[in-house]
């Protein structure tokens, strides 16, 4: 069973995807900002990481600068769920190497398939 | 010699009395030609003159005794008419008249005065012979006849010569003056012997000139040097003229003045281009004077020879105190450097036409001017001096108005920045609610379709939409809000208000209790009066403030508000229990979107008090907090009258 880590500051929202992936049949560990987030990473090595981009304190391209710094994280995929739609940000995710982009308000096919092209598809 | 006097006696030369050798030697040896032949015509004196004259190539002594017709005839080729040569002497022989000063000219143009007298023997009646004498008159005649062409020559010139000429003896009268000078035949042959004086009576003209004449003429003789003055009329037309008049003394051998030339030149047109580039001069120095720029002239060794009144405004020196001073003396040591440098390469470098620069100095008081300076090359009146021109112009108002323009570009700029990220902030605010709504909507079907959801799980989740799209329409009606304050749209509108009633009705709609039960404190401290508000915004900041420390303060204690009177004003401190704002986060209160980072799940759009500090500052109020985490917080909004 796939581990997927969430990081995302609003409330709500972090629960109903961690209920989305649980349904989904992934297993899920939740930050709700990024330096908790780290401090999660310190300790597991998750299969995916989805990650907000505004958050206060480190943000999500922090976290990701922190993944790939860290040999044993770095090839660990990872997904920004945003609410930031401008083409900057994706341009600059894409340049440190993030997985995928994607924007709120999204659907649950479309994260899941940005989940699925980074994973071996779960079992259930 | 007796008898009459127009006779020779033939005694007169054969006079045994008289000394022969002498007189012969005489007639012999006089310039005049002279003849003596009997009443036969039969020579018998001939002196070489005569031979001389007539081309008779035989010596006088071997003539003596030959026939005088002979030698006549033999003589008269060298007349223009021979016969008529002839024919006379002749005629004189026959009729022994006494000829005296008869003029004949020769073929070659020579002239002879003829001199003839019959001999007479002592009865006086019966001629014995005849006298010719011949003399020259040629060179005479030639140079009387000579200088009176010259004359005329002279006359001829100096009277076609374009100036006025006159020549006075020393007495200043007119001796001569040419046709330049009085076009009139007949007045200037009147004129000679006459002065100016005469001149001026004559045409009833007054003294003025003659006496300045007069004057300038006895200048001329007692230096014995050439006087110039100018002389100014008016000529027919009526226009001005203008002669220069020259007294020129000519002095003989022994430094006598003879005589004074006077000349006069029109120099009316030279004058009158003066004029003009007077004129013309006065219109540019006029043009350079008013500009608007400092124009200055420094020679080859940067040296000021001109600057305009403009200079003065600029480097507080007059132009007297500036011509003549080097130019670096006007500028500090640092700011000259490049103006040297410019003046230099405009000097030397010929593919250097203009050097355009812009410097700022520092005044005397302290105040920073920026000019705009540029030089330019010419060439003096020496060959290879070469000047150069500056012009300075003030653009200190430019450069303030740049200045000032960046400034508000700057502003500008940082507006634009702060409207889109206030734009994306809005995007990601409106994005997130949305993205709970969706997902929560798509977890329920979800549910459906892979087990049968509980009621209260699906309770959880339609309240989380219904929570969300209400919050949704809170930040759509904030938003329009301050879309209405940016655009000014809200018109403020202070109105005299019962500060207490007011608050206690809004207290009793909201608070009086809040949502969860819990009743607001309210009290009152100082005055009570009437103070000037708008009555909308005083609403929402008062809902807002309230909102929050209810909000922020669940499970706690019930805020307090208290209403103070002062002196000067009035306020609303509003206390609550509840979680606080980090320190650090106070000072990004009242800015877009920022809300503390404990307030987690509590609902709240962070454009609540944007709206209430704008209120605030329409009533020229201030807002200050005071908080700890988890024991409360302090607000407290301060308002003048407004009277």
């Amino acid at each position: 069973m796939s581990e997927i880590l969430v990081i995302e500051d609003e409330l709500f929202l972090r629960q109903n995807i961690i209920t989305i992936l649980q349904l989904k049949g992934y297993q899920c560990h939740e930050a709700s900002h990024g330096v908790e987030g780290i401090e999660i990473l310190k300790k597991i090595k998750p299969d995916l990481i989805l990650c907000d981009v505004m958050m206060p304190g480190i943000d999500g391209f922090g976290v990701l600068e922190y993944v790939k710094s860290v040999d044993s994280l770095k090839e660990v995929p990872f997904i920004f769920v945003t609410a930031r739609a401008d083409t900057q940000d994706k341009e600059r995710a894409y340049k440190m190497n993030a997985d995928n982009y994607i924007t709120k308000p999204f659907s649950i096919a479309e994260l899941i398939s940005a989940i699925e092209l980074c994973l071996p598809k779960p079992l259930i | 010699m007796k008898g009459h006097s127009s006779y020779i006696e033939k005694s007169d030369i054969n006079d045994k009395n008289t000394n022969d050798s002498t007189l012969v030697f005489i007639l012999k040896n006089i310039d005049a030609a002279v003849l003596l032949e009997t009443s036969a015509h039969k020579i018998e004196f001939i002196n070489n003159a005569y031979c001389s004259l007539f081309n008779i190539t035989i010596p006088a002594d071997h003539l003596l005794g030959m026939d005088s017709f002979e030698i006549a005839k033999a003589s008269a080729y060298l007349f223009a008419e021979p016969e008529v040569y002839l024919n006379r002497l002749n005629q004189i022989t026959e009729e022994n008249i006494t000829v005296s000063k008869e003029e004949i000219q020769l073929l070659d143009g020579r002239i002879f005065e003829r001199d003839y007298k019959p001999v007479l023997i002592e009865d006086d009646i019966n001629i014995t012979g005849h006298f010719w004498c011949y003399k020259e008159l040629s060179l005479t005649k030639k140079n009387n006849d000579l200088s009176a062409t010259g004359e005329l020559f002279y006359r001829n010139v100096l009277n076609n010569i374009p100036v006025d000429i006159a020549i006075y003896n020393k007495e200043h009268k007119y001796v001569f003056v040419n046709k330049s000078g009085i076009g009139n035949d007949i007045v200037r042959d009147w004129m000679v012997g006459k002065n100016d004086f005469d001149y001026s009576l004559s045409g009833n003209k007054g003294f003025q000139k003659a006496l300045s004449r007069r004057n300038y003429f006895e200048q001329a003789l007692d230096s014995s040097q050439i006087v110039q003055f100018e002389e100014k009329d008016i000529n027919d037309k009526g226009q001005e003229t203008c002669n220069l008049q020259h007294y020129y003394p000519c002095v003989n051998e022994v430094n006598e003045i003879e005589f004074v030339i006077g000349y006069g030149v029109n120099i009316s047109r030279i004058r009158q281009n003066e004029k003009l580039l007077i004129k013309s001069l006065e219109t540019y120095q006029n043009l350079i004077h008013n500009l608007d720029e400092v124009v200055f002239i420094v020679d080859q060794k940067n040296v000021l020879q001109y600057v305009n009144p403009l200079w003065e405004n600029v480097f507080n020196k007059s132009y007297y105190e500036s011509v003549g001073k080097p130019i670096n003396t006007f500028f500090s040591p640092e700011v000259f450097k490049s103006i040297e440098k410019d003046l230099e390469s405009i000097k030397k470098d010929n593919s250097v036409d203009k050097i355009k620069r812009e410097i700022r100095i520092e005044t005397v008081n302290g105040i920073i001017k920026h000019y705009n300076y540029y030089f330019s090359r010419f060439y003096g009146i020496l060959k290879d001096e070469v000047m150069v021109s500056g012009y300075v112009v003030d653009i200190t108002d430019q450069v303030n108005a740049r200045e000032e323009l960046l400034k508000v570009l700057q502003k500008e700029r940082i507006l634009s920045d702060m409207k889109t990220e206030f734009v994306n902030m809005v995007s990601h605010e409106l994005r997130t609610p949305l993205s709970i709504i969706q997902s929560s909507a798509e977890i329920l079907e979800l549910m459906y379709q892979l087990e049968n959801p509980s009621k209260e799980t699906m309770g959880n989740y339609s309240v989380r939409i219904v929570d969300e799209v209400k919050n949704l329409k809170n930040l759509m009606d904030e938003l329009l809000l301050i879309s209405k304050i940016e655009t000014d749209d809200l018109q403020f509108n202070p109105k005299e208000i019962d500060v207490i009633s007011f608050v206690d009705e809004i207290i009793s709609q909201h608070f009086n209790p809040w949502k969860d039960g819990r009743k607001i404190a309210m009290e009152i401290r100082g005055n009570s009066r009437l103070v000037n508000g708008d009555k909308f915004m005083l609403k929402h900041i008062i809902n807002n403030i309230l909102d929050n420390a209810f909000k922020y303060s669940m499970d706690k204690q019930a805020p307090m508000l208290r209403i103070f009177f002062g002196h000067d004003g009035w306020s609303l401190v509003c206390r609550d229990y509840g979680i606080g704002i980090p320190g650090n986060e106070i000072n990004n209160l009242g800015s877009s979107f920022k809300r503390g980072s404990n307030s987690g799940f509590i609902q709240g759009t962070g454009l609540g008090l944007v709206v209430v500090n704008y209120f605030v500052d329409k009533h020229k109020g201030t807002v200050h907090y005071q908080s700890t985490i988890d024991k409360g917080t302090f607000v407290r909004i301060s308002f003048p009258y407004l009277d």
